[in-house]
């Protein structure tokens, strides 16, 4: 993480690719962990379905928890996302917010996926719960190739994303080292919090 | 200070901020566990003694 903070704030040009159409320097540098970030909540979405899918063929718990950590991860990703885009969204569209495709389909996954927390959080522990959120958890995800694709499927007039920037040389290698760095990052969070559900498993039977 | 610059330091310290919050998270369930695990111990211990 720190050589990919390095990266971003010594390598990478402070310009923005003249696509984006901002003038302001040093806001372009916020792109790269915004990406990274929306990279990261669209694998944990993955990972959710997978999770759910198996916990429904299997009945295994340890489907559940792994769907259960990827919504977690998934959603904190997701709040960067939505706070990170606004406050680059400004210098290049002059507001903070527009009801776009792509921010909108976001949001709306985001929505999906903290009520899928809620579903676990509040629900009797026990399988019914387990079951009804691997339901929520595979229904879910039919919302994510929609934000993926929604440059694509809606009318240009109604789109702000740019579909395709070409970025410089060293601008591509700092997204990719921060794609590592996010890679690392998941891993480091999934594991601790698999441990713990793990534990936390053991300490119910035990009790 | 440039308004970019302003706008970078919001964003990245809110990176942070939220991770930290995670982190933070993750540290009070550990506790929370741990605690449960102690008092699990005791519990086996006092019924180990009244049952020698």
């Amino acid at each position: 993480m720190l050589i990919a903070i390095g990266a971003v704030f010594l390598y990478a040009p402070a310009d923005t690719p003249p696509q984006m159409g901002s003038t302001w320097p040093y806001v372009q540098r916020i792109f790269y962990f915004h990406v990274s970030a929306a990279l990261s909540a669209g694998i944990s979405y993955v990972l959710v379905f997978v999770g759910s899918v198996q916990y429904l063929r299997t009945r295994a718990d340890r489907w559940d928890r792994f769907a259960g950590i990827s919504a977690e991860l998934g959603v904190l990703f997701s709040a960067f996302v939505l706070f990170s885009g606004p406050i680059w969204a400004r210098p290049i569209w002059g507001v903070f917010w527009r009801w776009e495709p792509r921010l909108t389909t976001m949001l709306i996954t985001f929505t999906i996926y903290v009520a899928y927390l809620m579903v676990r959080s509040y629900g009797e522990p026990g399988e019914r719960t387990q079951r009804f959120a691997a339901v929520v958890g595979v229904i879910a995800f039919v919302n994510v190739p929609l934000v993926h694709y929604s440059i694509n499927m809606w009318a240009a007039d109604q789109q702000q994303h740019p579909v395709q920037v070409e970025l410089d040389p060293a601008m591509q290698q700092t997204k990719l080292i921060c794609y590592f760095a996010f890679a690392c990052l998941y891993f480091l969070l999934f594991r601790l919090r698999l441990q713990q559900e793990r534990q936390a498993a053991r300490l119910q039977v035990l009790q | 200070m440039e308004t970019g610059l302003t706008y970078l330091a919001i964003a990245y310290g809110g990176f942070f901020a939220l991770l930290a919050g995670y982190v933070f998270r993750i540290a009070r369930r550990n506790d929370e566990l741990q605690a449960s695990v102690e008092a699990l111990e005791v519990r086996a211990a006092a019924s180990t003694r009244d049952g020698s």
